[in-house]
């Protein structure tokens, strides 16, 4: 019987042993014992190791106070491998990507036009003549259109820098920055041709917005960056660094 | 013993089922759920002590249901570790009950829960009568049926481990100590009949 249970008779003594066992209950009854008999051998050897590791996993949780077990997550850290860290980077990094994909793709010109655009306020230490007393009181009173009135007639050409920002402001008030343009760059040329630094930082801004609305982005991101570029800019502070990548990546697509 | 690693209920059951990492895979029960089980007992009118014992108990139960094949493939570890506990504090709570009614009889342990769990305290019960059989051999007699049997040596080994001559006499050694067992409880009728009962009832 020792023998069969230890695999240790030959085929044919094993085959006959089979046959007598399965007439025999009287052997298969002894066979259960001997079975059952290194069962109980095999789990007196388990019930030591049993104690062993209970003995000792009590006395690890008496020595350490914080001790927890996995229901509570606390009790041997699980060491993080490198590749771990560097899916997590990976995930995080992936994560700003698309957040940022989705703010660019949403900041187009006309969105940082609206966000960036600030009403022009007139300086107090202005002197006017009498055409720009009327412009800058109908400025001051947000009658816009009856500023296009008070000109009408008047050739462009020959209006003044003060008039053509004014006017080009009016246009921005009423939505129209095709108008706007036209005023805006009118001042750029009678800048550029008297060498006149007045305004220059006003026609910056306002030119740039006006751009911008118009998805001119090329020339709009030229005078972003010349604005936020000089510190000491007025306007140096209202366009962020996130517009200026928002500019270039429309200039991409 | 540094385990840096909490393992799956897979992963347990495979481990168990191997000698050499059975100890690791025990300490894993331990880990996750030793924690819950104390504190079904604490819970339960149970001191810290009677946890640690009743604990014990249910790991050896556990362990006895993977190797007889009584753990159903497919289930959890943790809520059948939790409802062997939970059988064996019931029993723990009904002795205690009866012996406050003193005359009664303790209820038999095999009896309360179900099905496979309390199909494998049966056995477990024979085990203990056979243990007691078994302590009573000589030293060399324990040690070589522990190393052949549990902790699965080869006899080329075991023959290393207690400088034998031979193989084949560390075989006829192992079969000598085991017909020695087993005459042991055939010669006690009692003992016998009471492990037959614990095979029957294992079933």
């Amino acid at each position: 019987m020792l023998n069969y249970l230890n695999g240790t008779l030959g085929e044919e003594d094993r085959s006959i042993f089979e046959k007598e066992k399965a007439h025999d209950k009287e052997l298969q009854e002894r066979l259960e014992l001997i079975e059952f008999t290194i069962r109980a051998v095999k789990m007196n050897g388990n019930k030591e190791t049993i104690r062993r590791v209970q003995q000792e996993f009590i006395q690890e949780k008496l020595e350490n106070k914080n001790f927890t077990g996995i229901a509570t997550p606390g009790i041997e850290k699980k060491k993080m491998p490198v590749i771990f860290w560097l899916k997590i980077i990976a995930a995080v990094s992936i994560t700003c990507l698309f957040l940022f994909t989705i703010y660019v793709l949403r900041n187009d010109g006309p969105s940082v036009y609206e966000a960036r655009y600030i009403s022009y306020e007139i300086a107090a230490d202005w002197t006017l003549s009498t055409q720009e007393n009327l412009l800058e009181s109908l400025f001051i009173q947000g009658e816009f259109r009856q500023m296009f009135q008070a000109i009408a007639g008047r050739e462009r050409e020959r209006l003044s820098a003060t008039e053509l920002l004014l006017l080009g402001n009016a246009a921005l008030e009423l939505d129209s920055a095709r108008a706007s343009l036209a005023y805006l760059e009118q001042l750029g040329e009678i800048r550029d041709h008297t060498g006149s630094d007045d305004f220059h930082e006003e026609l910056d801004f306002y030119l740039a917005l006006t751009y911008l609305e118009l998805e001119n982005y090329h020339k709009a991101l030229h005078l972003v960056e010349k604005i936020r570029k000089n510190e000491t800019h007025r306007y140096s502070n209202n366009f962020s660094l996130l517009d200026q990548l928002s500019i270039k990546f429309r200039m991409l697509i | 013993m540094n385990v840096r690693k909490f393992w799956t209920d897979e992963e347990i059951l495979e481990e168990l089922s191997q000698e050499k990492q059975k100890r690791a895979a025990i300490r894993q029960l331990y880990i996750g759920y030793y924690q819950s089980l104390q504190g079904y007992i604490l819970d339960n009118q149970g001191s810290e002590a009677e946890a640690a014992e009743t604990i014990q108990k249910s790991m050896l139960v556990f362990l006895n249901m993977v190797e007889t094949g009584k753990f159903s493939k497919g289930s959890a570890v943790g809520p059948v570790l939790e409802r062997v506990n939970r059988n064996l504090w019931a029993g723990t709570l009904a002795d205690r009950k009866s012996e406050k009614r003193s005359a009664d009889p303790g209820p038999d342990m095999t009896q309360s829960g179900n099905g496979d769990v309390a199909r494998s305290l049966a056995e477990i019960k024979g085990y203990q009568l056979i243990n007691a059989l078994y302590e009573k051999l000589g030293n060399k007699c324990k040690k070589i049926l522990m190393l052949y049997h549990f902790e699965s040596l080869s006899l080329k080994e075991i023959a290393v481990e207690m400088d034998y001559g031979s193989e084949l006499l560390v075989r006829e050694d192992i079969d000598r100590c085991m017909i020695k067992l087993t005459a042991q409880l055939s010669e006690n009728k009692h003992a016998c009949n009471l492990v037959r009962k614990a095979i029957d009832d294992g079933k």
